[in-house]
């Protein structure tokens, strides 16, 4: 407390926890929250007196109860009271503080023990998704947080919340509808406004959007815009200056962007972002531009190539974020231009780095120089340049960097034949220039020795080796034991620099280092051993190229080499940093790496949001279908309106539509409860495959979230039929709502492919048994025949009727026996329409029949027969 | 997305306020405070108020003499964070009546269980202006009738 540890005490308070006086009470909590902490002895003395004050009908009482959990809660509270604080959540009756509390008491709960909603009670999660649309604004804002946390550890069953939370959204954002007392500084809600978009923006997988109805999308947009726009036009209110306005204002700012970047990675979207936060650049607060450049890293890096191009159009402003006052940003900047660089820009963004080193931090350069070698490298396609640029960062930050850098260019000098004179040749320059940090210096002493011969006509082998002895004795020793073995080089080169060499090797044969010792005494034993040094020549021979597995960028800069003349730069796609670089900085490469690791945990979610369209899931799903789904289903399928669904509280209306391959269907819902009808959220999911779809759903109209007693909403959808499927393939449609308690309805819907048969041209039955004996050459893929029985027996009438209602034209007296029905259909689908005959022979009593279906697509009629017995067996 | 701890310096590095949120070993709550203080003091005037520590993110704002410190998740929103902040010393303000360190010091008790109305789990609970002062009327009106109900009994 105040600082201070206290150990004493403890047992007064868990007896002040039982006291009857509130005060007392109160007391008694906020000692045992502030000392006792994680996993303390004396928790468990408190579950007795924390469960009477959850069930104890005072709402202070239960108040101080969960504000207690929210602080202490550990694994054996969750098991034990988890129950006792949903039950104040859910009952409507309880005041709005008790619930509050008890959302994120709930929450810390289930953060300790996720499995407890996941496994034993995924039914509250619609319920708790539905407090989503209540009234009170802060409930609605305590119960977000506990709905983001349940959209982490069960994705999938919270996407109905998408469309009810953009609802909440549009509210707040477009129409600014919210209590007066909620506006902060005029800004309608500001953290539920950012709860709620990142919420959406953890539940839709990825840019893929198929997953949300259009009508939630385009309002989404809407959304996006209506923020933007505003961000952009200044808004005149009395705060419009104030620092709070602001913040709130740019805090939603942000929330939007990454949503939108999230949601549509589209050139448009990611330029309106990117010209949003280049205004925010401007801002005098510091916080803002520290955040816009946050956001414009983010932005880039998920929008590719485009958005890259566009951001790029800012760099001057955040080459002038380089020079702001407060490292923070400038560290930003840094990486922000690390995140822009292409093949297109490395040159000006390595130049600019380069002019920066000179200027930076000394803790900011080792930074700067790894993100420079690592750009320079990774996006070059121009050795020479490559060259040129490595040297001039070694000679500019050679000593705030690691081996690694003047390794690589010594690696690419060796692969590169061509490469090698003008290597010399600039490290001659940055020597003259007594440019030389410890890495110049090695750097050099490998090239001059290997291929100081082939400048020797521009740089003479005597000043070589002078301007490499001079600065011999001011090296380290590790710096000097290079020079030997450079200076042995030159002995058996050049005869005239011998006497010179042997003096040093003489001198160092007495260092007090063994290691440099060591070696001038071979070397010196190595040039003595005779006279035409053969034995030598093979110790120091060439350096062979490396392989090029040791790095692929080594291949790309050989390959380059040749193609340079031609100037063509081809854009590469962005490779991952070489592993060598990872290694290269400890306090770069984490900020690097971040990026990548946090964009595949997202593909990780994606994947798990796609898994549940396993068979097992849909089997699932089939189990808890709502009771008497099936008479609207079947219903539908012969009848194109009718009652979909009807209980006591609810009447669904369907409507159905059908133009070739293309369904729409229209349902209203008809409110027969006595109370009005909240919360009202439909979710139409599709159980085909993703990658390959059979259908595709579109939104056309979604129903309001309120009806009156007596009213009713309509909600209408369209279906584009694809492929063939099986009925096991069909939609899902899920309806929530509240009245007086929380009902979910899961109905099945009837897009099927038979929906989509309409009759054939009339014919005469001369026509028809030719079609049918054409068809029997698909064999068994063409023709399914089957043998069913019902329970009802039908006349020969309705039977008739049904068989057309399906979409069959009937062909009369085809048949020898009159009972027979015959008929012929065609079947629309995207991928082309299929002509499909149909022939039904009910027995004496009509309860039996066979069917007999031949169409002209393989797997058809197996799919018609089966919705078809289907249909018969359930009745109609 | 939630706040961690919230913790209250003064200007000479003395803790006048911690409310954690997440449970973390007091040794390592001692650590992290000895290390911010150090991070934050040292921070001048105009300068950003978020900051990278480890993987979190730190926020702060100072009011007078006190800096309000606040560790939140790497996802969660900065600007908001600071302004709960905020919304916080409002509160304070309106509830003491132009709140000082020293009202902080001698009756933390309020201080803490205004900051239990704004944030529970880390959580923003209640954005709303009044609410949080009215919850706190209905507290202190409890307290007082128990104190009567003592003084007669």
């Amino acid at each position: 407390m105040l600082g201070h540890t206290i150990n004493f005490g403890f047992m007064e308070a868990i007896t002040l926890l039982s006291s009857k006086i509130y005060s007392e009470k109160q007391i008694g909590y906020m000692a045992v929250s502030l000392f006792l902490s994680g996993n303390n002895d004396l928790l468990p003395l408190v579950v007795n007196s924390l469960k009477n004050d959850l069930n104890d009908e005072n709402p202070d009482y239960n108040c101080l109860a969960l504000q207690c959990i929210a602080t202490l809660g550990n694994e054996t509270w969750a098991e034990i009271l988890t129950e006792d604080v949903f039950q104040i959540l859910r009952s409507p009756t309880t005041e709005t503080l008790p619930r509050k509390k008890a959302s994120l008491a709930l929450l810390k709960l289930l953060q300790i023990s996720p499995h407890i909603i996941t496994e034993k009670h995924p039914s509250w999660i619609p319920r708790i998704i539905a407090c989503i649309d209540d009234k009170d604004l802060g409930f609605v804002t305590s119960i977000t947080s506990l709905v983001q946390f349940i959209a982490k550890v069960s994705p999938e069953s919270c996407r109905l919340s998408i469309p009810t939370a953009t609802r909440r959204l549009s509210k707040l954002i477009i129409d600014e509808n919210c209590e007066s007392d909620y506006f902060y500084y005029d800004v309608p809600a500001p953290w539920l406004t950012v709860k709620l978009l990142s919420l959406i923006e953890y539940l839709v997988p990825d840019a893929s959007t198929a997953d949300i109805d259009n009508i939630t999308l385009s309002n989404l947009k809407e959304i996006i815009n209506t923020v933007i726009e505003k961000s952009v036009t200044k808004k005149n209110s009395q705060y419009s200056n104030s620092q709070q306005y602001k913040n709130a204002q740019s805090a939603i700012l942000f929330s939007v962007i990454a949503l939108g970047a999230h949601l549509d990675a589209s050139t448009d979207a990611s330029m309106n972002a990117i010209r949003a936060l280049g205004y925010l650049l401007d801002s005098p607060e510091t916080n803002t531009r520290y955040l816009a450049l946050d956001a414009l890293i983010k932005v880039a890096a998920r929008g590719g190539n485009p958005a890259i191009k566009c951001a790029y159009d800012h760099l001057k402003k955040i080459l002038d974020s380089l020079k702001d006052k407060d490292i923070s940003i400038r560290r930003k900047a840094i990486d922000l231009l690390y995140t822009l660089c292409d093949s297109s820009s490395v040159e000006n963004i390595c130049n600019e780095l380069l002019k920066y080193i000179e200027v930076a931090d000394y803790q900011m350069r080792s930074d700067v120089a790894v993100k420079a070698a690592v750009l320079a490298e990774k996006y070059a396609t121009d050795a020479t340049w490559y060259v040129s640029t490595i040297l001039k960062l070694i000679s500019l930050a050679g000593n705030h960097m690691t081996d690694e850098v003047w390794e690589r260019i010594i690696q690419i000098a060796v692969n590169n034949e061509s490469l090698q004179p003008t290597t010399c040749r600039a490290v001659v320059r940055h020597l003259r220039n007594n440019l030389f940090p410890e890495s110049m210096m090695k750097v050099s002493s490998f090239v001059l020795g290997e291929y100081g011969y082939r400048i020797e006509a521009s740089v003479s082998p005597q000043e070589q080796f002078e301007i490499l002895y001079d600065k011999y004795f001011y090296c380290s020793l590790i710096t000097r034991a290079m020079l030997l073995s450079c200076f042995l080089k030159f002995f058996i080169r050049y005869e005239f620099l011998r006497p010179q060499v042997m003096d040093l090797f003489q001198l160092e044969t007495k260092s007090l280092d063994s290691e440099i010792q060591q070696r001038a005494i071979e070397y010196l034993k190595l040039v003595t051993m005779d006279d035409n040094l053969v034995f030598v020549k093979q110790v120091v021979q060439e350096l062979p190229p490396f392989q090029n597995d040791v790095s692929p960028l080594i291949a790309r800069l050989g390959s380059v080499k040749d193609v340079t003349t031609a100037m063509i730069k081809p854009i590469k796609p962005p490779a991952p940093p070489p592993p060598r670089a990872k290694r290269a900085s400890s306090s770069a490469v984490p900020q690097l790496s971040q990026r990548p690791s946090r964009a595949s945990t997202f593909s990780g979610s994606d994947n798990s949001s796609v898994n549940p369209f396993d068979s097992a899931f849909i089997n699932g799903d089939q189990n808890k279908l709502t009771p008497h789904w099936e008479e609207g289903f079947y219903r539908a399928l012969h009848f194109d309106q009718g009652i979909f669904f009807e209980n006591s509280l609810m009447r669904i209306i369907y409507r159905c539509r059908t133009d070739k391959n293309n369904l729409v269907f229209q349902l209203t819902y008809f409110n027969k409860s006595p109370v009005d009808i909240t919360a009202l959220t439909v979710d139409v999911k599709s159980n085909t495959s993703t990658s390959e779809p059979s259908y595709i759903l579109s939104t056309l109209e979604l129903p309001a979230s309120d009806i009156k007693v007596h009213g009713k909403s309509t909600h209408s959808f369209e279906a584009s039929l694809r492929n063939i499927y099986e009925s096991k393939e069909a939609p899902m449609l899920t309806v929530s709502f509240m009245a007086g308690s929380f009902v979910q309805l899961y109905l099945k819907l009837p897009i099927l492919l038979i929906k989509t048969l309409s009759p054939a041209p009339s014919s005469s039955p001369q026509d028809f048994f030719k079609r049918w004996q054409q068809l029997s050459a698909l064999g068994a893929d063409g023709e399914s025949q089957r043998i069913f029985s019902i329970s009802h027996r039908h006349s020969d009438e309705s039977l008739l009727r049904v068989v057309n209602r399906l979409g069959f034209n009937i062909v009369e007296n085809a048949d020898s026996n009159s009972r027979n029905i015959v008929g012929a259909g065609i079947l629309h689908t995207v991928k082309g329409n299929h002509g499909c005959l149909l022939r039904l022979e009910p027995d004496e009593e009509g309860r039996q029949f066979r069917i007999t279906i031949r169409a002209t697509g393989p797997g058809i009629a197996k799919v018609l027969a089966d919705t078809i017995i289907e249909l018969f067996e359930f009745g109609f | 997305m939630a706040i961690r701890y919230i913790i209250l310096l003064s200007r000479q590095g003395k803790v006048r306020l911690t409310k954690w949120y997440t449970a973390i070993p007091q040794k390592d709550r001692l650590k992290i405070i000895r290390e911010l203080t150090a991070i934050v003091l040292s921070r001048r005037a105009k300068m950003c108020n978020v900051l990278e520590y480890k993987d979190s993110k730190l926020i702060y704002r100072r009011y007078a003499s006190l800096f309000f410190v606040a560790g939140i998740d790497n996802n969660d929103n900065e600007l908001l964070s600071l302004e709960i902040i905020h919304r916080y010393v409002e509160q304070m303000d309106k509830s003491y009546g132009n709140v000082c360190e020293l009202d902080i010091i001698y009756d933390f008790e309020r201080a803490l269980s205004i900051l239990d109305q704004l944030i529970v789990n880390g959580e923003i609970i209640e954005s709303s202006k009044t609410s949080v002062l009215k919850t706190m009327a209905q507290q202190q009106q409890l307290e007082t009738t128990d104190e009567l109900d003592d003084y007669f009994a």
